[in-house]
């Protein structure tokens, strides 16, 4: 075809042979003097640099930033603490906290006591009634079961009213 | 970069061990990179200037493909297409870069004797270089990517997939446009 051939013929356009040398000799030195961040030239490259030093700029700044507020949180607490800890010293009342205190304890051992008893008294019906079903009908059993726990509070009632001090009951419990 | 762990494939006699050529660039040597510069400036430099019909223009773009091209280099994937549909799509952006807003303006009115020796056109017989002419103001007529695909097709001789990696197309889109392109290019030059 005579127009392709036509196009070929601008196969022949080759650019000047001074310019090619000393395009190629600039070229083949510039990235040597490159620095990537801080060195500028034209077109997409200055492009490319300004965005390296604008995104080098703010990395380093964020670090700096959180930094200083870290270093700024932790002397800031430690001196907080330092003003607010003779003001908090002062507002406790010593005496009254162990009073306070002393009393939690008689409270929790007391509590205790009632539990440890009611706890015996489950545990005696329990075992009586295991042996009373294995042996009697449910009637008879059932009647077992209420005298035996009838027996165990006058029991601990008789203990009671022999050793009155909680005390005492604690050991006999524990016994 | 892998660069030989895929072979490129090769449309127009490529430089012997491009491969090697590339690889060693991509590490930063620059005589390596001098050698596929004096292969693909030459090419580099009658794309541009076809495409903005100035010779200073040209001169300039292409410089500017080539340091983009040096600066760039160790981005370069070998993807298995050539080296130089990698530098033509810079060309291609450069252009395109430097006439966003300005339409470059081919003034083929001042191309007589004196200035078509000025762009490197050595045509010998006044017949021949009348044609040149008329082809390159056929050739401003066309759309941009037109233009492109006759250029490269035609011109620096590259396949159909190199075109399409370079303009960005498919190779079916590439095909089709050069059908349109030489259509509209017969119709400019008749009339």
């Amino acid at each position: 075809m005579e127009l392709i051939e036509l196009l070929k013929k601008l196969k022949n356009i080759k650019p000047d042979s001074d310019y090619s040398r000393k395009s190629r000799l600039v070229i083949l030195s510039h990235r040597e003097n490159h620095m990537p961040v801080f060195s500028f030239s034209f077109y997409g490259e200055q492009r490319r640099t300004i965005k390296q030093v604008a995104t080098g700029v703010l990395h380093s700044g964020w670090a700096m930033a959180l930094t200083a507020i870290f270093l700024f949180l932790t002397i800031g607490s430690f001196s907080v603490l330092k003003i607010l800890s003779p003001a908090t010293t002062a507002v406790v009342d010593l005496t009254g906290l162990k009073a306070e205190a002393q009393a939690i304890d008689a409270q929790i051992e007391l509590t205790n006591v009632v539990y440890n008893a009611s706890v015996g008294i489950e545990n005696k019906t329990s075992t009586s009634s295991i042996i009373l079903r294995e042996t009697k009908s449910p009637k008879a059993a059932a009647k077992q079961a209420e005298d035996g726990v009838k027996s165990n509070v006058t029991g601990l009632a008789e203990d009671a009213s022999a050793q009155p001090t909680i005390d005492s009951a604690l050991d006999i419990l524990s016994r | 970069m892998g660069a030989s762990n895929r072979r490129p494939f090769i449309s127009f006699p490529m430089l012997d061990g491009e491969i090697k050529l590339i690889e060693n660039a991509v590490r930063g040597k620059a005589s390596a990179f001098g050698l596929l510069y004096d292969h693909y400036q030459p090419k580099i430099y009658r794309f541009v200037l076809i495409k903005v019909g100035r010779r200073e223009d040209a001169e300039d773009l292409t410089h500017q493909v080539f340091i983009n091209a040096w600066q760039n280099i160790s981005s370069y994937k070998d993807l298995g297409f050539p080296f130089s549909s990698w530098l033509y799509r810079i060309a291609r952006n450069q252009v395109i870069d430097r006439y966003r807003t300005k339409k470059p303006e081919i003034s083929l009115e001042e191309v007589d004797e004196e200035n078509f020796a000025a762009l490197g056109i050595n045509e010998k017989s006044i017949d021949d270089k009348i044609q040149i002419e008329h082809v390159m103001k056929a050739l401003k007529e066309l759309k941009e990517d037109y233009r492109d695909v006759l250029i490269m097709r035609f011109v620096e001789d590259l396949s159909v997939r190199e075109t399409a990696v370079a303009v960005g197309k498919s190779e079916g889109a590439v095909k089709l446009m050069q059908h349109r392109a030489i259509k509209e290019l017969k119709k400019i030059f008749d009339a």
